[in-house]
């Protein structure tokens, strides 16, 4: 079913069938417009328009269940799954990104609406930081582009978290996978610090680490895409880490084994992260187009432009920190 | 260029795809012969194609390719290796042995101009690092030396040598997807049949598959013009795992990926050959790029969805979850909000209950693919061949004219 009928004449007749009392009705989900009486004696009321806005929400759920079950929708070349992200995935988050951590964006339109790559700082222990940059480009820009995250391979490896992150955007940090997406008109996001960034600890919080060697530069040269600094302010508190457990990271094969304030001292409420308030502020694009394709092999070309992007986001960084009263506030 | 008369040589021509290749190339007036060579005598019956059998490894191939002055060989076998489920170290001699053998004889055949070697994607699994999309090049650095896929990137190594070799034969290396369709009962095929389908716990590999009659029909675009080179053939986009067994109304069993050894015997008497090519995604998804195909041969018009379509079209094994389940029991929940609503009458919960009834009341259309009636592969054709590729065919490989 690939969707269900929106304003239907024919629906009343099939209602007819088996047990079910016929409907009184003037129009099974028409009847929503105002004025337009339901039953006879009944005001159409609130309620009343209500319901038929509940009914219609439920007959989409169903509909969408139901394409689901029978595997009726697409992915791209990619493994993004939109109805999934759409339907499912942005609306777990969104109490997070609205209630919990009620985040503020600023600038957001400053960001293309296709073809740019995003680059912020990274933080938090969990990338819990590249799900709300994902979410605030959805809901508050006015194209609604889903960004596409450059992902560690670790996360991918992982059985479970790796196929929902592919499903919702996410694709491996490769400048193959980078590069096609740019060509296509994408907006893909990096966060360079990678693993130094996100597991700091909480005493180096708001402090940009290396940004490597600048490969996201190169891509960015070489598909001729304006570079967007990205700050995000408040995830640095989520899980404030206190210490790194070297040897069980080792064991464990993972980057970092972080003992947070919560963790593991709380038992598994210490998954909770705490509700620090975010801000997330959109710089001005960095233009390469000024730039020839071929300085995408030129390294001195691609480390001054690395710094100069880095210089951006630290900049930003400082004033979008400066605009937070405090940290939960 | 066209070459009156030519003199094909098709290996394994037993599989659903080099049959339908043989049944092609024999139609048409301007081949002289086509041979088939396979293990196995081919379930399809030709007019014309005579099927030679043997193996590859022995010394008849190299007398063949001479005695029948052969001018084109069309490799299929590594692409259909599998078919047929034998233990993983025969598998690997004939795969490897044999592609040694008989590029060994190409080598030193005299008419031969054309080798078209059928490889698969299945070359490009593996690792976590790997892209998400493979380009030809990619296997450089990423073939994994393991299984099926270490065999295959034997093979090619093989191809390239022969190339080397024989500046004067064009050789053009072909990785298809998983190829489905009518008569190809590929492990995969049977692997999506299977009434329940264990699948990786914590994976969903995204699947990528062609249809026959493309993969016929780009071999033969490639037999008029070979491309020297690499070429990633697959129908256009992809689908999930997951998503493929709804659609074939499939109930998949997530197991712990150590469970799979276990498994792999009952499994290979009901025909599912784990290590074959094609089921290596289980694994290591290999989804490839295809913008070199579009640049030679032509992308086919037919997605993989369309061809998991024609797929579930196909089946023989009626679907676990019917469309028709799905929807009693849509119904009956509607039906048990109706009753239990109806006890409070002109509320307007029981409106509500009773309009989601009629929204969702009407039959659930049919899975994808639609009507019943409609058999066989997608009909859409193949998108005319890029000019490009005829020109550079008609100057000649090479050669620049001015």
């Amino acid at each position: 079913m690939s969707d269900l009928p929106a304003g239907e004449g024919e629906v009343g007749d099939r209602s007819a069938h088996g047990r079910v009392p016929p409907p009184t009705r003037a129009g099974p989900l028409e009847s929503s417009e105002p004025g337009q009486s339901s039953a006879p004696g009944q005001r159409p009321g609130s309620l009343e328009r209500f319901g038929d806005d509940v009914a219609a929400a439920l007959a989409e759920a169903l509909a969408a269940v139901r394409r689901r079950l029978q595997g009726a929708y697409d992915v791209d070349d990619f493994g993004f799954d939109r109805d999934l992200t759409e339907q499912v995935l942005m609306p777990l988050a969104r109490p997070l990104y609205q209630r919990y951590w009620r985040v503020r964006t600023i600038g957001i339109d400053r960001v293309p609406s296709a073809g740019a790559l995003l680059v912020a700082n990274h933080s938090g222990t969990l990338p819990f930081d590249a799900v709300m940059t994902k979410l605030a480009l959805y809901d508050e820009h006015p194209d609604r582009p889903h960004l596409r995250p450059l992902t560690a391979d670790l996360a991918f490896r992982a059985p479970l978290l790796g196929p929902l992150i592919r499903k919702s955007g996410g694709v491996l940090a490769h400048d193959d996978d980078a590069a096609a997406l740019l060509r296509d008109g994408a907006l893909v996001g990096v966060w360079p610090e990678g693993f130094k960034g996100i597991g700091k600890p909480y005493r180096e919080r708001y402090r940009l680490q290396r940004f490597g060697r600048g490969g996201f530069v190169e891509v960015a040269l070489r598909t001729q895409v304006p570079i967007v600094p990205v700050a995000i302010v408040g995830a640095e508190e989520i899980y404030p880490l206190v210490a790194n457990v070297r040897p069980l990271a080792r064991l464990l094969g993972l980057p970092y084994f972080p003992i947070t304030w919560q963790f593991p001292a709380l038992g598994p409420l210490g998954v909770v992260p705490l509700p620090s308030r975010w801000l997330i502020a959109f710089g001005d694009p960095i233009p390469t187009a000024g730039h020839d394709p071929a300085d995408a092999e030129d390294p001195s070309v691609v480390l001054d432009l690395a710094d100069r992007v880095r210089d951006a986001v630290a900049g930003l960084l400082a004033d979008t920190l400066a605009q937070r009263p405090s940290v939960f506030r | 260029m066209s070459r009156q008369g030519r003199r094909i040589l098709i290996t394994g021509v037993a599989g659903g795809l080099g049959a339908a290749l043989a049944a092609r190339l024999e139609a048409d007036a301007s081949v002289a012969t086509v041979t088939g060579l396979d293990l196995t005598a081919p379930a399809a019956s030709f007019t014309r194609t005579e099927v030679i059998r043997g193996d590859l490894r022995s010394p008849l191939v190299s007398g063949v390719l001479d005695a029948l002055d052969i001018d084109t060989l069309v490799h299929l076998a590594p692409a259909t290796a599998g078919a047929a489920a034998v233990s993983r170290a025969l598998a690997k001699e004939r795969m490897v042995i044999g592609a040694l053998r008989l590029f060994g004889a190409a080598a030193r055949a005299r008419r031969l101009r054309t080798v078209l070697v059928g490889s698969s994607t299945a070359l490009y699994g593996g690792r976590a690092r790997n892209p998400s999309l493979h380009v030809e090049r990619t296997v450089a650095d990423a073939a994994p030396r393991v299984g099926v896929a270490a065999d295959l990137a034997d093979v090619e190594a093989a191809a390239r040598t022969l190339a080397r070799r024989r500046p004067d034969v064009t050789v053009g290396v072909l990785r298809f997807a998983p190829v489905v369709g009518r008569d190809c009962a590929a492990p995969l095929v049977r692997y999506l049949n299977l009434p329940v389908v264990p699948t990786v716990l914590g994976r969903d590999p995204r699947l990528q598959l062609l249809g026959v009659g493309d993969a016929v029909e780009i071999l033969l675009r490639a037999v008029a013009a070979p491309y020297p080179g690499v070429v990633n053939v697959a129908a256009p986009g992809v689908v999930y795992l997951s998503q493929a067994l709804r659609s074939l109304g499939r109930v998949a069993v997530p197991l712990a990926a150590p469970a799979f050894p276990a498994l792999a015997g009952s499994l290979r008497r009901a025909g599912v050959d784990l290590d074959a090519a094609e089921l290596t995604f289980l694994k290591a998804e290999q989804v490839a790029e295809l913008s070199r195909l579009a640049a030679t041969y032509g992308v086919p018009a037919n997605t993989t969805r369309a061809q998991l379509a024609a797929l579930v079209r196909q089946t023989s094994r009626a679907p676990v979850v019917q469309d028709a389940t799905l929807a009693a029991l849509e119904q009956d929940l509607l039906r048990v909000g109706v009753r239990l609503a109806a006890r409070r009458p002109g509320r307007p919960l029981v409106r509500l209950v009773r309009r989601l009834h009629a929204a969702v009341a009407d039959p659930v259309p049919a899975r994808p693919g639609g009507a019943p009636a409609q058999t066989g592969e997608p009909a859409a054709p193949l998108p005319a061949r890029p000019p490009t590729a005829q020109a550079a065919r008609t100057d000649g490989p090479g050669v620049a004219r001015s």
